[in-house]
């Protein structure tokens, strides 16, 4: 678990490479695909951030890695390569052994996340019975000993309760025990915060990344705001309708946002526009069954040429830690938007 | 929990004088004279004119609940006009029959219905989940005692496997209570699939798989658990439909149970012992609702913090 400096995107260090990613849903309108085509690493005890609006396929793309795919969906193409076995192809039993276990999982709404009916110490200690060889009271102990750390109030008289009788973010942090209880390799944290008001959120993200660093854990957070990825990322991935449109370091990111959809997102943000009306991004992610046929991003984008209209851009290279699915060659303006605003 | 539980029992004091005002009403405003029944086709005027008097039968209405009510209260459900035996001790001797009968139709139904449901509700819209709820739907659709008759006819009659009627061997239950379960088990069945098909798509399902649980051990830790609740609901109110139903059941097969008392007492028009008859069954009705509400906070910690928070 020693930590290893790097800043490429792309290491050797990787705990989870995915590939080419095509997951596809079975509907009636056909065969879709809300996540079309991702490559991304996830290099060890580095918090990456995957960034993009509601229905861009960011949860699709969490539920392909987790196996949680509802039923009509599977994934078509691609690999996901974790420390060196193949997801895509592993049997189920061994899938089930590296869930909960290596690979863990936070869900976006603690409200609804934990069983009602099972005191929440259980459906902690259950990923213990699952995956280490405990006797009871040293499962329990540990479970309570997990509790104290995630800074859960009274935490065995919390063992023995309810989900309905604790506050959002003291079942978040039960969320969190269960998914750091094994010491993963991975986790990969669907919106942890979208659910909770911001205090708790800013208290949640801080014990997430006190306890990552600790444990060298490698975390893959699924978000859409901008804030928390400034906040705890090292590296960001923009996911725009089921394509990653650009990569990089996140500081890079920030201040040299390539994409326009990136650019987008940063303009948005309220503290880049103190003072100023927010500007959003006009219209929507197009729904899969009416994908643009050149660049996803052109009907929104402000720099939209013909030539994106009709030819989807590659991936390049525009940086050391910089990739970008855009043809235009210009460094887009960040700080603030002088340029454009 | 135990407040909660004597404050339901007093509440059912109220609930139990209502049945027996219906019953009283209803009887009391029956045509026919028991005095007839009684005496047999030769009675004479006096005689019967006798009989009214004696059993306080020209008094008016309300005169005639409330001693029936007082009676009550000391434990006395009045006589049968056929033999002037208690009420009380007809009823408690062919009680035993009717709760085995109930009971074992449960049995049947409960564990036939869950199964059936689950199955159908993990192979949901498969051929299997087709046939489950096509059968479901013919067994609610069909009356108790056209199910019961059928049935005679193949195993009793056609196959000659179980007996017809009667009661004291193990062969004589069976038929019965497939005939009381049947319906019951193709109720349960659908509510426990629509129940499980509710829960299967919640986040906490996927939080179980997320943690690498068994998908056996998910069905039956996790599904089956949150789906159960408005299973029982469904359990009990059919187990109360049984004891209704046994009225049927067991005139048809003839067993010698409270159902087959309470028909043969409204026949001859012995109405006390339609009465006890009736308020016994509603009283099996009431206890079965409390102990469901109490199985509840068991099942729902939810309820139970509901209420703990009531007082």
């Amino acid at each position: 678990m020693e930590e290893k400096k790097t800043t490429e995107p792309v290491s050797e260090q990787a705990v989870m490479t995915v590939k080419d990613l095509r997951t596809a849903l079975k509907t009636r309108q056909g065969i879709l695909y809300p996540v079309d085509g991702v490559s991304l690493e996830i290099p060890k005890g580095k918090i990456i951030g995957l960034v993009g609006e509601s229905g861009c396929g960011k949860s699709m793309m969490a539920n392909s890695i987790m196996n949680l795919l509802p039923k009509n969906g599977y994934v078509a193409e691609g690999s996901i390569l974790f420390q060196g076995k193949e997801l895509t192809t592993c049997s189920k039993e061994e899938r089930r052994k590296l869930s909960g276990n290596r690979i863990t999982l936070i869900f976006q709404d603690p409200m609804t996340s934990l069983n009602p009916v099972i005191r929440v110490g259980k459906q902690v200690e259950e990923v213990l019975k699952l995956h280490k060889n405990l006797s009871k009271e040293e499962a329990k102990k540990t479970v309570i000993q997990m509790f104290t750390d995630m800074g859960i109030p009274e935490p065995e008289r919390r063992y023995y309760s309810f989900p309905h009788e604790l506050s959002g973010g003291l079942r978040q942090r039960v969320m969190i025990s269960a998914a750091m209880i094994c010491r993963p390799d991975l986790l990969i944290a669907d919106e942890p915060t979208t659910a909770l008001d911001v205090t708790i959120e800013a208290q949640i993200l801080k014990k997430m990344k006190t306890l990552q660093k600790e444990e060298g854990t490698s975390v893959l957070l699924i978000t859409h705001d901008l804030g928390v990825v400034a906040e705890v990322c090292d590296l960001v991935y923009v996911m725009y309708a089921g394509k990653i449109v650009e990569a990089a370091d996140v500081r890079e990111l920030f201040h040299h946002p390539r994409h326009p959809y990136t650019e987008g997102l940063l303009n948005s943000l309220p503290s880049r526009n103190r003072g100023r009306r927010l500007r959003s991004i006009p219209g929507v992610v197009p729904i899969l069954t009416e994908m643009p046929e050149g660049c996803r991003f052109a009907p929104r984008c402000p720099y939209a040429t013909d030539a994106c209209r009709q030819k989807q851009p590659e991936m390049r290279q525009v940086g050391d830690s910089h990739q970008v699915r855009c043809v235009l060659d210009r460094e887009l303006i960040s700080e603030g938007g002088e340029a454009n605003g | 929990m135990i407040k909660y539980i004597v404050r339901r029992l007093i509440a059912l004091i109220p609930v139990l004088l209502g049945v027996t005002l219906i019953v009283f009403t209803l009887l009391y405003f029956t045509p026919g004279d028991p005095a007839l029944v009684m005496l047999g086709d030769e009675a004479t005027p006096e005689a019967i004119a006798q009989i009214h008097e004696e059993l306080g039968w020209n008094d008016p209405f309300w005169v005639r609940y409330f001693h029936y009510v007082v009676d009550l209260l000391h434990g006395d459900l009045g006589q049968s006009y056929t033999n002037g035996r208690p009420v009380f001790e007809l009823l408690i001797e062919r009680l035993p029959k009717t709760i085995t009968l109930a009971l074992i139709s449960t049995a049947i139904a409960v564990t036939l219905g869950i199964i059936l449901g689950i199955i159908a509700a993990i192979k949901q819209n498969s051929i299997f989940d087709n046939l489950c709820m096509l059968l479901a739907l013919v067994g609610i659709s069909m009356p108790h005692f056209w199910q019961g008759l059928l049935l005679m006819l193949l195993f009793g009659v056609k196959l000659g496997w179980l007996p017809i009627s009667g009661w004291g061997e193990v062969g004589n239950v069976i038929l019965p209570s497939l005939t009381i379960g049947l319906g019951s088990m193709a109720i349960i069945a659908r509510m426990t699939r629509s129940s499980m098909l509710e829960v299967i798509n919640q986040d906490y399902i996927n939080f179980a798989k997320a943690k690498g649980q068994k998908s056996s051990r998910i069905i039956t830790g996790h599904e089956l658990r949150n789906a159960l609740i408005p299973i029982i609901t469904t359990i009990a109110i059919q187990f109360g439909n049984m004891l209704g139903g046994s009225v049927i059941t067991e005139t048809i097969f003839a067993i010698p149970g409270v159902g087959k008392l309470m028909v043969d007492s409204i026949r001859s028009a012995n109405y006390p012992v339609v009465q006890g008859g009736v308020l016994l069954i509603a009283c099996i009705y009431c206890v079965n609702n409390l102990l469901v509400d109490v199985i509840y906070a068991f099942v729902d910690p939810r309820v139970k913090t509901n209420l703990s928070n009531a007082r």
